[in-house]
């Protein structure tokens, strides 16, 4: 039996932020992105706000209604978390080789062969626990069972600063009371199913026919059922940090509702713009998918993916792509209030080349995009921009490089 | 309660042919400098009664008395909490 670790930095943005200013810590406080232009929605907050019923994806008017006047507000410092995020995988490089990042603040580790050198799982976990807080001053909370989906149902049981062990022994008291949704990959249209047909706990899900699940829900049927009987065996990833770049992505919250696809399509310039500046800047120059995200007014998000037609990593060819996805997707029922692109399946080391591609207009583009880097580098991000983007005056002075998303690993992609 | 505040100061390093740095002298807001005599321990912590994020403390000796330095990380500026009375 495998002994793994899922460890959960509580309340991440928020937490580092009272960490860096102590004074704010005994009031309500949220994490957002800029206030200005109406970026204000809550990325993270901490105890106190989330007691007063602050959520995530509040916009910052609605935190302040529920909050009053002694809420802070806190504008999201992207770089400082990443580091802090660094320096916390540092600590948990000492117990264990095979680290799985989901997320910028939750990692699960498979501490298998380090029990003889630290101690058992929970030994290791409380060691961890311990290090964070007194080394980086944050706390986390720590699942510790046999597999990833209990050991990170194991992490949200009891928060902040605690470990929680799930075994055969007490899985079923612990996890299977739970309701359906607690349970990684059920949403709300699979809640509802379940709960339809009167499953309506974790319990009930490992307890019914696979065939009834699987008749319900597809293939997630039998997902779930493995998932909920504690028989779910992805590994844990081992990935090195450079590899840890699964994705890069770029989102906005833009100051005005986007009303149509011509107000749409300079966002998604400016987007693709930054999405393929820092895909430079990490070493990476081909992406083959191009993902896009979009929020309408009342926050229903749309989603899709697709192939280039090629591998690449230029802003013409994410941003075509980009739009071209949103357009499918998007059914124009309201407004859009916020956009993101990302790319993801880096192709490194050598491509296929495309018989009808052009080599030449290809160094041509490379030569031109290093020369905007170099610019940039010199005179700010704004300093050259894609045309389209001046059709709306106030959007050219966006600088969106600086805001970052981070994300999660797919589950399912590591199980290759 | 006491308080403190947080006041960067200048450093004098050294770093040694293997690129080790070491701190040698604390350069307070006035000007005066001050040995350090002895570094007792160093470990990444966070300050004791200020703000500061990825920070890494220094227990020292100054003038026989034991003294905490921090250095931030990210800025790699210098600075100690200073008690206000």
């Amino acid at each position: 039996m495998r002994t793994i670790l899922h460890s959960d930095l509580n309340n991440f943005y928020a937490s580092v932020e009272c960490l860096r200013n102590p004074e704010i810590r005994d009031k309500p406080v949220v994490v957002v992105g800029s206030k200005e232009d109406r970026h204000g929605i809550v990325l993270a907050k901490n105890m106190i706000a989330k007691k007063l019923g602050v959520k995530t994806g509040d916009v910052y008017w609605e935190a302040k209604q529920k909050c009053g006047d002694t809420l802070v507000e806190v504008q999201a410092d992207f770089s400082t978390y990443i580091n802090v995020s660094r320096e916390v995988r540092k600590i948990y490089e000492d117990y264990a080789d095979r680290i799985e990042a989901y997320g910028i603040d939750e990692c699960w580790l498979d501490v298998s062969s380090s029990l003889k050198l630290f101690g058992s799982g929970r030994e290791i976990a409380e060691t961890i626990r311990e290090r964070i807080k007194k080394e980086i001053g944050l706390t986390v909370s720590i699942g510790v069972s046999w597999n990833k989906i209990f050991a990170k149902l194991g992490s949200d049981m009891k928060k902040p600063d605690a470990v929680t062990e799930i075994t055969p022994q007490n899985y079923k008291e612990k996890v299977w009371t739970l309701p359906v949704e607690d349970l990684l990959y059920v949403g709300k249209a699979t809640q509802q199913k379940l709960n339809r047909i009167g499953i309506k706990t974790i319990g009930d899900i490992a307890q019914a026919e696979e065939q009834t699940l699987v008749n319900l829900l597809g293939k997630w049927g039998c997902y779930l059922h493995t998932f909920a009987n504690g028989k779910d065996e992805s590994p844990v990833t081992k990935i090195g940090e450079e590899e840890a770049i699964k994705s890069i992505g770029n989102s906005l919250t833009v100051y005005r509702d986007l009303v149509d696809d011509n107000d749409v399509e300079p966002v998604i310039y400016l987007l693709a713009d930054s999405v393929s500046a820092r895909m430079r800047e990490a070493g990476l120059y081909k992406a083959r998918t191009v993902h896009v995200y979009a929020r309408a007014n009342n926050l229903v998000g749309y989603q899709k993916q697709g192939k280039l037609t090629r591998p690449s990593g230029t802003m013409q060819d994410v941003a075509k792509t980009a739009f071209k996805l949103f357009k499918k997707v998007y059914p124009w029922e309201k407004p859009v209030r916020s956009l993101g692109i990302s790319v993801s399946d880096f192709v490194f080391g050598n491509e296929q080349l495309d018989l009808f591609g052009n080599l030449e207009k290809d160094e041509k583009q490379k030569r031109l995009d290093t020369t905007i880097d170099k610019l940039r580098a010199k005179y700010g991000n704004n300093v050259i921009q894609a045309a389209i983007v001046y059709k709306d005056p106030k959007l050219k002075d966006l600088d969106i490089k600086g805001e970052h998303t981070i994300h999660p690993y797919s589950f399912f992609k590591n199980n290759k | 309660m006491v308080e403190y505040e947080k006041v960067y100061v200048a450093m004098l390093l050294h770093i040694d042919d293997e690129g080790f740095m070491k701190p040698v002298a604390v350069e307070w807001t006035d000007g005066t400098r001050f040995n350090i005599d002895k570094i007792i321990d160093e470990r990444n912590a966070p300050p004791e009664h200020t703000g500061g994020v990825l920070t890494r403390k220094y227990k020292v000796i100054i003038k026989g008395k034991e003294k905490k330095i921090f250095l931030d990380k990210q800025t790699n500026r210098w600075f100690v909490e200073k008690p206000l009375y």
